[in-house]
């Protein structure tokens, strides 16, 4: 009788692996991982165009954000492309949004921070955002390398 | 081991001993999890070591990442079963090649290099999940 009630209790909970696994995301995040935002490439040899590719050792994420400045340093797109897990899909698609329309310094003070903030990420997770923040960072600093040179 | 500890031997034997079959059972199902998968026994070994991958290990090798990069979405890209077929078995060399080249460097005790291609080998792994992952989802058997 005792396994039996034991076994009845493991059917119930294996009847919603999903819902769980879903339920652990919050909703801003999955809003991005299902609708994300500027997903894509831009052609990196052109000289307004900033690339930042980085990767997380830990798990084996690669992030490549990219970005489009004008002769103003304004940063008129944004392009991302994110393999990895939901929160780091999720960090990267809501820093293209946020940098769409900043200036080139002002693109420079995002933080992680306001990132896993906006997402309301665990712990566990911020790391996603600091690799989306690594990935602004690099994408700045190759426009501005390539800037230089071309000066 | 698991014949001498397995809680099945203790089902009739006091809660204590129940207690101490159950924990060390797990941990010999443990122990044989880590010694059979190569990128978590290479991360055991890194560990003895006293070295570990932290999150914020960043790889700064930009050629690899490219590599990866292109890696994935070649895998996007993949529309035939022959192609993910064949994306996963030159991903199962490479992470052979890792595997060859971390324990050449850990019987060297250069752990540095041996760090730097347990690293590569993560990058690997999750990339051959994400295939295997993929086959399961259409069905393909190999």
């Amino acid at each position: 009788m005792a396994l039996n009630a034991v076994s009845t209790k493991l059917l119930k909970v294996a009847q919603h692996p999903v819902k769980i696994a879903v339920a652990a995301y919050h909703p801003n995040v999955i809003d991005h991982y299902e609708n994300p935002r500027n997903v894509g490439s831009l052609d990196k040899s052109d000289t307004s165009v900033g690339t930042g590719l980085v990767g997380a050792p830990a798990c084996g994420d690669v992030m490549k954000l990219q970005i489009k400045v004008d002769e103003n340093g304004k940063i008129v797109d944004a392009k991302f492309k994110t393999f990895g897990c939901g929160s780091a899909i999720a960090s990267s698609s809501l820093a293209t949004e946020w940098v769409k329309g900043k200036t080139v310094d002002q693109a420079s003070t995002l933080k992680n921070t306001d990132i896993a903030k906006e997402l309301c990420l665990p712990p566990v997770k911020l790391h996603c955002s600091m690799l989306a923040e690594d990935a602004i960072k690099a994408a700045l600093s190759d426009y501005k390398i390539k800037q230089q040179k071309k000066a | 081991m698991q014949s001498l500890l397995h809680p099945d031997k203790f089902s009739n034997k006091s809660d204590t001993e129940k207690e101490i079959s159950a924990e060390y059972s797990s941990l010999v199902n443990k122990a044989y999890n880590t010694l059979q998968t190569p990128i978590k026994r290479a991360l055991h070994l890194l560990s003895l070591n006293n070295e570990t991958i932290s999150e914020d290990n960043k790889s700064d090798n930009p050629e690899f990442l490219m590599e990866m990069m292109e890696l994935n979405e070649e895998i996007d890209a993949a529309d035939t079963p022959d192609k993910l077929k064949s994306l996963q078995q030159t991903n199962a060399k490479m992470l052979n090649k890792c595997s060859d080249e971390i324990s050449h460097h850990f019987k060297d005790n250069n752990i540095a290099k041996a760090k730097e291609a347990i690293i590569r080998m993560k990058y690997y792994t999750t990339i051959m999940r994400r295939i295997n992952d993929l086959m399961r989802e259409k069905g393909i058997v190999d």
